[in-house]
């Protein structure tokens, strides 16, 4: 189904319309995405697991104010940020520790593992465009909306996030070999 | 040109986004100018890097029908706070297949 179809009209309409159970369609177009959104964000699979859920159940919360319009998909990537941007305070409070575990194939594991690690060291102005631009392939537009910025701002966030992840990469990769 | 506009330009080729007469004059420039083309080449790299490290953050099946379970139950609690009938809550994946298949039907 195509973010913004007809059949996603139906779907939130219907979700609009009171019918909770239209949440297992909507979650089944986009939970996919919206874990992997939160896994990046916050590098840890527990705490990607209760946002996602999280942000399901706030949807169906305040499903009586969808409109079908066609930024569902910024509100909901909205959500998902917002409980993101809190658990990540939370981590700061309590300094709990990310996901570091190693997959397979010790060469592709250590850079896997750098670049998430680089990922996480970037500031988080510039981590996020990353994120929603370079993998989860949204649009200039709709990631600007979703992080509330103009899209020359967010175009800009991602030239230097571009670059500082390099170097930070560089020096990564320089420190494991 | 400042900085900010160079990256600009390196960011718009990578993304096939320059037109195309601006594109054949930056390959040229590419051609003659090694930092450039390192630039460039630097930045592919990242790019790759990063979409092949983050390439399997997929949900497990578990993890799916974990979370999908979670929304169930919140939703449910909640509207038990709020009296309202349940009766559409019921989980929308087909019984002979254990992994998530939620309901197509509003698809077609």
């Amino acid at each position: 189904m195509q973010h913004g179809s007809s059949a996603e009209r139906r779907l939130l309409h219907a979700l609009a319309s009171g019918d909770s159970s239209a949440i297992g369609a909507i979650y089944e177009l986009y939970g996919e995405r919206i874990y992997r959104y939160t896994f990046r964000m916050l590098n840890n699979r527990a705490d990607a697991e209760d946002a996602t859920a999280e942000t399901f159940f706030r949807v169906l919360k305040g499903s009586r104010e969808l409109r079908a319009n066609g930024a569902f998909r910024t509100w909901l990537f909205r959500i998902a940020r917002n409980l993101c941007i809190d658990k990540l305070r939370q981590h700061k409070l309590l300094e709990l520790p990310t996901d570091t575990s190693y997959g397979s194939g010790e060469e592709k594991a250590v850079l896997r593992l750098a670049v998430r690690q680089a990922l996480t060291d970037l500031p988080l102005d510039y981590r996020e465009p990353l994120i929603l631009c370079d993998l989860q392939e949204i649009s200039a537009r709709e990631a600007a909306d979703v992080l509330g910025i103009s899209v020359p701002a967010l175009k800009s966030r991602l030239y230097r996030g571009r670059r500082a992840l390099r170097d930070k990469l560089s020096a990564a990769m320089e420190k494991a070999l | 040109m400042t900085p900010e506009q160079a990256w600009k330009l390196i960011d718009l080729f990578l993304d096939d986004e320059l037109p195309m007469d601006l594109a054949s004059e930056f390959k040229q420039a590419m051609f003659e100018d090694t930092a450039l083309r390192e630039e460039v080449s630097s930045l592919r790299h990242v790019r790759e890097a990063l979409s092949e490290a983050l390439a399997n953050d997929e949900m497990t099946e578990e993890q799916r029908h974990r979370v999908y379970a979670r929304i169930i139950a919140e939703t449910a609690a909640a509207s038990e706070t709020l009296q309202a009938p349940s009766t559409q809550l019921s989980l929308p994946i087909r019984q002979e297949n254990p992994g998530l298949r939620l309901n197509r039907e509003t698809e077609e």
